[in-house]
């Protein structure tokens, strides 16, 4: 029997395979196709989400987008006089929910104050940001130095490891232990908060802490 | 420490008496035998003075500190204790400390004068303490006492250096002091 006879004939077994590969043939682009589709949405996917990763790398905050080296910065109220100086080694700016905020590196502040000799802050690191209540702060962290020096040997030290300071309020204050130095007197506290223009100092006591005061006597 | 009146010396009894008799709202009292033994412990005035508070009040422009909420002062042996004590620099210095108590609970204040006498204990509606001229003046519902003896008044003035002490009322018969005999007693 020659293979065309063979083919002819719906009985023979070769025909029989081929009616069973022409039932399977249209199954097989059915499944080709919903690979190709699965693959392609995957495809699809990967690349939207790497476009998104890039975007979201672009527009991250806290992503550095500006450095200064050896930043000095004056700031001025309203009124013409001068606010604040403020210095520091490295500057990194970064973006904050819409806020350029800036990290400093050894960061010296010195706040002015009328009738009074300005108040100097220093300390390892800080922070220029917008706080809770979209007010302009200045975060410092690492040995906080907060010192007023008068002419006439007066003068006031506070020592802590972090404190803040409300720019439109002219506060500074912290809830973290303070020791506080002056001319004639040692003090310990819970945390304080001092009002710049007045110079006015509170001294706050926690439950575990409270405020002591050691006076050397008149001599 | 606002008297003008000079404290007087030992034993001007009946000096102070004529003043109350010759004033209708006056009486002064000069408590000579106060001054025989109430002088604080002389190390007392050369240590450091240590105050305690739960809040704190630093103003450096006016030299002034207020410290307030159980408030304790020890120097030495001189414990006061108040509601509010404030602190007055002069010359770079602590010159005065002014405790202030609130309505039914005075000021406090108690010192050991000598190792071997009983304590000195006060009470007052404010305690004036000058730290450099070691006086300390009670005012208002004054009252000091050193073992059974006890004197009140308006006004009372201690000087922690001779131990003199000196009290005195706007009303008549304000100044009241109670005196134990110590008739067969050693010390006090």
């Amino acid at each position: 029997m020659s293979a065309t006879a063979e083919t002819a004939n719906p009985a023979s077994p070769r025909w029989q395979r081929l009616l069973e590969h022409r039932q399977r043939l249209p199954k097989l682009p059915l499944w080709a196709g919903l690979a190709l589709i699965a693959a392609g949405f995957a495809l699809v996917a990967i690349g939207v989400g790497r476009r998104e990763s890039d975007r979201s790398v672009a527009d991250a905050d806290g992503e550095p987008d500006a450095y200064l080296e050896d930043a000095d910065v004056a700031a001025y109220r309203s009124d013409g006089t001068l606010h604040y100086r403020m210095q520091a080694a490295r500057v990194v700016q970064v973006q904050q929910g819409g806020f350029n905020a800036q990290r400093m590196e050894a960061p010296v502040v010195a706040l002015h104050v009328q009738d009074a000799p300005p108040w100097h802050l220093e300390a390892d690191a800080g922070e220029f940001r917008l706080g809770p209540e979209k007010e302009k702060q200045v975060v410092l962290r690492g040995d906080v130095l907060l010192r007023q020096r008068h002419d006439d040997g007066r003068f006031t030290e506070l020592r802590t490891a972090a404190l803040t300071y409300h720019l439109g309020r002219e506060l500074v204050e912290t809830a973290l232990p303070v020791m506080i130095a002056t001319e004639s007197t040692r003090s310990e506290a819970a945390g304080f908060n001092l009002d710049v223009r007045s110079g006015r100092l509170q001294l706050l006591s926690s439950p575990n802490k409270r405020v002591t005061a050691v006076v050397e006597p008149p001599r | 420490m606002s008297s003008p009146r000079a404290s007087q010396p030992l034993g001007l009894f009946s000096r102070a008496l004529r003043t109350a008799s010759t004033m209708r709202f006056a009486a002064a009292l000069a408590l000579a035998l106060w001054a025989l033994a109430a002088a604080g412990l002389p190390e007392d005035r050369e240590q450091p003075v240590v105050v305690e508070a739960d809040d704190g009040i630093y103003e450096p422009q006016r030299g002034v500190s207020v410290l307030t909420g159980s408030v304790r002062v020890d120097q030495g042996t001189l414990r006061m204790q108040a509601q509010t004590v404030t602190l007055f620099n002069a010359d770079r210095r602590l010159a005065r400390i002014v405790a202030e108590g609130r309505p039914n609970e005075p000021a406090t204040l108690r010192q050991r004068v000598h190792p071997d006498e009983p304590i000195v204990t006060a009470r007052a509606g404010r305690i004036d303490y000058a730290v450099a001229e070691q006086r300390i003046e009670l005012s208002g519902g004054a009252f000091m006492r050193r073992g059974e003896r006890e004197l009140s008044g308006d006004v009372i003035r201690y000087d922690l250096k001779d131990g003199r002490v000196d009290a005195r009322s706007d009303q008549p018969g304000g100044v009241r002091m109670k005196w134990q005999p110590e008739i067969g007693r050693s010390a006090d």
